[in-house]
């Protein structure tokens, strides 16, 4: 009987399933196209329910990509980190300090707790 | 040490700016313009500073009771050093060069030495500004440039363009008059030129020499006569002869294995513990022959797969050592970590081994938060304090065992959170 325990990915030892590993599907790699680029966030309010990202989803943001107006962004906004659309931030006032952060490509969803 | 035969090859170091603090920043911009300073594994002394720090007279390697009155007057933010998330960072930064060049050395946790071959630049000054803005983007992280012919002046010129402001943190020497050159040496003291330390730059100034440009217009005979081949090397170097090549990985090797199979099959886990730590031992044996260090150990063992009759098992473990090193008994320990997580009882195993990854020069990391004069001080000093929490803790536990939890966890309290190494440390957005 073949038993086999990864415990974790590493870039060591060569495995002797290898061979037949090559065609795995990696979420990684589907989801992060600029690694050092790319940080992961956690949304901690309801407020873009409207834009499908809801309390506690996991938010995939990469500082490389220029927003447009229809982009979701990170920013930091008077001392806060907040999630918005960029064409939000049409309308601020003179007196705030914005900073884009970075721009969400993916929003990680899960369904039942 | 060879002399250099390639031609117009230029040399980019990229250091970064006040880098642990400018690590916790990236996640709370509150802190910019603020003074942040880091505190090493145990709280007992200071690591990194931020400019706004140094200012206040804090001193680098001190123990920070010494300072706590300026460090509260002045509400300095105080953290626990997180390196998990610092050595993330550093290697999001590496990321970034390597798409300017694929000759990187990475110099220290912080800095990096790019080659730049084959490339036609016109403008190396808007090269170094483009590479400073890429990575001030894509990782958040603010980094000072110097270009030149030599690894040397391009080290002297990230140094000037980090403390003048007037250089917008790029200043590139290539095609330079050697006036302005000269001009803009006089402004280094010859302790300030990589390969001149502490020792060196007393015994220059007892002869009278102060600056850099001092230094660079001496005599070669006279170097070479007072300060062996390693001066004569640095006066070389900042006349515009290269001498140091770039030190890639490709050179010392990648990954360090020990492995081997047993004449016997073996079930139990002492035994198996035996034979990793005696693997460990070779392959760390070999690191430190190569005058080098790791991080990363990774622990495989495994069954006869060629057997009918033995159950198949195979698994295998990494663990990261919280610094770089090269000694025999951190190896050890992380490795056996490791083989308590894959072992299985009722397997007859064949094999086991181990992989050492993450491999850099003996050298990395020195020169880069300080020299070796206050490093050797800095590790005196905090085994001081160590020396002086093992007291107070002897005590807390006579009193309750969870007492000396507590004061454990108070040591890391200030640490900020693994933003990026932990799924439950996510920087919160709202």
């Amino acid at each position: 009987m073949y038993q086999s325990f990864y415990s974790n990915p590493s870039p060591g030892f060569p495995s002797p399933a290898d061979d037949y590993a090559d065609n795995k599907l990696d979420l990684n790699e589907h989801l992060v196209s600029n690694p050092p680029a790319t940080f992961f966030v956690r949304m901690q309010s309801s407020a873009m329910q409207n834009e499908g990202i809801y309390l506690g989803d996991l938010l995939i943001v990469d500082r490389s990509l220029k927003p447009d107006l229809s982009s979701v962004v990170v920013a930091y906004l008077n001392g806060d980190f907040v999630v918005k659309k960029f064409s939000f931030f049409d309308i601020l006032s003179d007196g705030d300090e914005l900073r884009v952060w970075g721009v969400v490509r993916y929003v990680i969803h899960r369904l039942h707790e | 040490m060879r002399l250099s035969n390639h031609k117009d090859t230029i040399y980019a170091l990229i250091d970064c700016n006040n880098f642990y603090a400018s690590c916790e920043r990236v996640f709370n911009p509150s802190l910019d313009g603020k003074p942040v300073l880091v505190l090493s594994n145990n709280d007992g002394c200071i690591v990194a500073r931020s400019n706004e720090v140094k200012k206040l007279g804090i001193k680098m390697g001190a123990p920070f009771h010494e300072f706590k009155e300026i460090i509260e007057k002045n509400k300095v933010n105080v953290f626990s050093s997180n390196y998990e998330l610092y050595g993330d960072m550093s290697r999001r930064v590496m990321d970034v060069l390597m798409s300017f060049s694929p000759n990187i050395e990475v110099y220290s946790i912080d800095e990096a030495f790019l080659e730049i071959k084959d490339l036609v630049i016109d403008d190396y000054a808007e090269f170094g500004r483009s590479i400073k803005t890429k990575v001030k983007t894509w990782t958040g992280m603010p980094v000072s440039v110097g270009i030149a012919k030599t690894k040397t002046l391009a080290k002297a010129a990230a140094q000037l363009a980090k403390k003048n402001e007037m250089f917008e943190g790029v200043l590139s020497l290539i095609n330079l008059p050697e006036l302005e050159t000269n001009e803009l040496l006089s402004n280094l003291v010859v302790g300030d030129i990589w390969g001149i330390g502490r020792q060196y730059s007393k015994k220059l100034n007892e002869l009278g020499i102060f600056t850099a440009l001092d230094f660079k217009l001496l005599p070669e005979e006279f170097v070479r006569q007072k300060f062996t081949v390693m001066g004569n090397r640095t006066l070389l170097e900042l006349n515009g002869t290269s001498c140091l090549d770039i030190e890639t990985e490709t050179k010392p090797r990648k990954g360090i294995a020990s492995t081997r199979s047993f004449s016997y099959r073996v079930t139990e886990l002492k035994d198996l513990k035996e034979a990793v730590s005696s693997y460990t031992t070779t392959a760390c044996e070999k690191l430190r022959s190569q005058k080098s260090k790791a991080r990363t150990i990774d622990v495989f063992i495994t069954t006869n797969f060629f057997s009918k009759r033995d159950q198949r098992y195979y698994a295998h473990f990494y663990k990261q050592l919280p610094t770089h090193s090269n000694a025999t008994s951190e190896f050890i320990s992380a490795a056996m970590y490791c083989l308590n997580k894959i072992y299985k009882s009722g397997y007859k195993y064949k094999k086991a081994g181990v992989y050492i990854t993450d491999i850099v020069p003996e050298t990395y990391g020195q020169g880069v938060l300080f020299d070796f004069e206050t490093m050797k001080k800095a590790s005196f000093l905090s085994k001081l304090v160590d020396g002086i929490n093992n007291v107070y803790g002897r005590q807390t536990v006579v009193y309750a065992s969870s007492g000396l939890q507590k004061q454990w966890k108070m040591k890391c309290e200030k640490r900020s959170p693994r933003y990026t190494t932990s799924w439950d440390q996510l920087l919160p957005v709202y």
